[in-house]
């Protein structure tokens, strides 16, 4: 491939960055558009033209990198009601979850380490397969599997939330240092959804899952998620720390989950 | 060959080449080229939006392929593509008979 045609689909990438696209569809685009000059070229080539004028003629054919990441945008419109929709039911959803716990979280109970125990886990699978299924019947038509993403979500925050039980009850971060906390919890939230994925994306490849970073992405944000929710819940119902900072930091923490998860564009994963 | 009127076409007739033989990208701008006589002729570059729409859609289905010295993302109709196509065709084909009758009466 030559310097001309290099240059050429770096000006496209550059390009295909304002139209919504994410990185690796972007990048499918690029190996594709590199394929066919690649083919054009040839084609050309073999007609008698020499190789630096088969290529001109093979770009001048494909269309200059600003009208073909116009015919991108005007193909994606259809993609951007997918996002506030995804956004308001995740909002919706851990509206209502974070509402139930905070009224009738856990400290209320006569035995507040096994309420955690009990319920966290099972809000945290209620919450999983409600953002799941919602995605599944509203974004059907680019969500294949429906079953196989509420299954995920549903394991995702689910191991979230049980994680962050274990960690608060049995862990080694200090109750009464909430930011340490918060942080601690979201890295091994992190981690455990980034490692059900990749299981996920091996074990579900036929399920229309072929995108691993979507699907590490979707998990680490659903186990993020419920364990930050779930530690700092927790100690919000046990301490008394309803009214303060703790509510702050509890709703700065969703509201970056929520934008992180939204702002992931997964309903091209399954297509991608 | 006007870009909006193809533009509002383009989905039919780039499944319509798949569902003939046409299996990548280039493919698919060769036939539309050559069974149009030449009149669709976009720039080759837009079909990849098109091809990846209907992917999306859940009316074609991809993979790569390395059938020579190049590989390619090969493009295929899916049960569901088979369907759309079918009623998508019978929809056009009654568009276009309405239209003609109507432009025949007035000319």
């Amino acid at each position: 491939m030559s310097v001309e045609l290099d240059a050429y689909l770096v000006r496209l990438n550059r390009s295909l960055r304002g139209t919504g696209l994410p990185w690796w569809s972007r990048r499918r685009v690029v190996a594709e558009a590199r394929e066919h000059l690649g083919q054009v070229s040839d084609a050309l080539h073999r007609r008698g033209r020499d190789r630096r004028s088969a290529e001109r003629e093979a770009v001048r054919r494909f269309g200059g990198a600003p009208e073909i990441a116009a015919a991108w945008r005007r193909s994606t419109p259809e993609t951007a009601p997918a996002l506030w929709v995804r956004a308001w039911v995740a909002a919706a959803t851990t509206g209502v979850v974070g509402g139930v716990l905070l009224l009738a979280g856990p400290g209320r109970w006569v035995a507040p380490w096994l309420g955690m125990m009990l319920l966290l886990p099972l809000a945290g699978v209620t919450l999983g397969v409600c953002l799941g299924g919602a995605q599944a019947l509203l974004l059907g038509r680019r969500i294949r599997s429906g079953l196989a993403w509420t299954l995920a979500t549903g394991a995702a925050v689910g191991a979230g939330l049980t994680g962050s039980t274990i960690l608060v009850e049995a862990g080694p971060f200090a109750r009464d240092r909430p930011l340490d906390q918060a942080v601690a919890l979201l890295i091994v939230g992190v981690l455990t959804g980034a490692t059900i994925g990749l299981f996920q994306q091996r074990f579900l490849r036929r399920a229309d899952m072929r995108r691993a970073g979507a699907w590490i992405a979707h998990n680490a944000f659903g186990a993020g998620s419920g364990l930050v929710a779930g530690g700092l819940l927790a100690i919000a119902s046990l301490d008394g720390f309803r009214s303060g900072p703790g509510l702050c930091l509890t709703a700065a923490c969703a509201a970056a989950t929520l934008a992180l998860w939204t702002a992931t564009p997964l309903w091209r994963s399954p297509a991608g | 060959m006007e870009g909006d009127i193809l533009r509002g076409h383009l989905d039919l007739l780039v499944v319509a080449t798949v569902r003939g033989g046409a299996s990548h990208g280039y493919a698919v701008i060769e036939a539309l080229r050559a069974q149009s006589d030449g009149l669709f002729d976009p720039p080759e570059g837009t079909i990849y939006p098109v091809l990846h729409r209907l992917e999306a859609a859940g009316i074609l289905a991809s993979r790569w392929e390395r059938p020579g010295r190049r590989r390619r993302r090969v493009y295929r109709l899916t049960d569901r593509g088979e369907r759309w196509l079918a009623d998508s065709g019978e929809r056009w084909r009654r568009f276009s008979r309405g239209v003609t009758a109507v432009l025949g009466g007035a000319t």
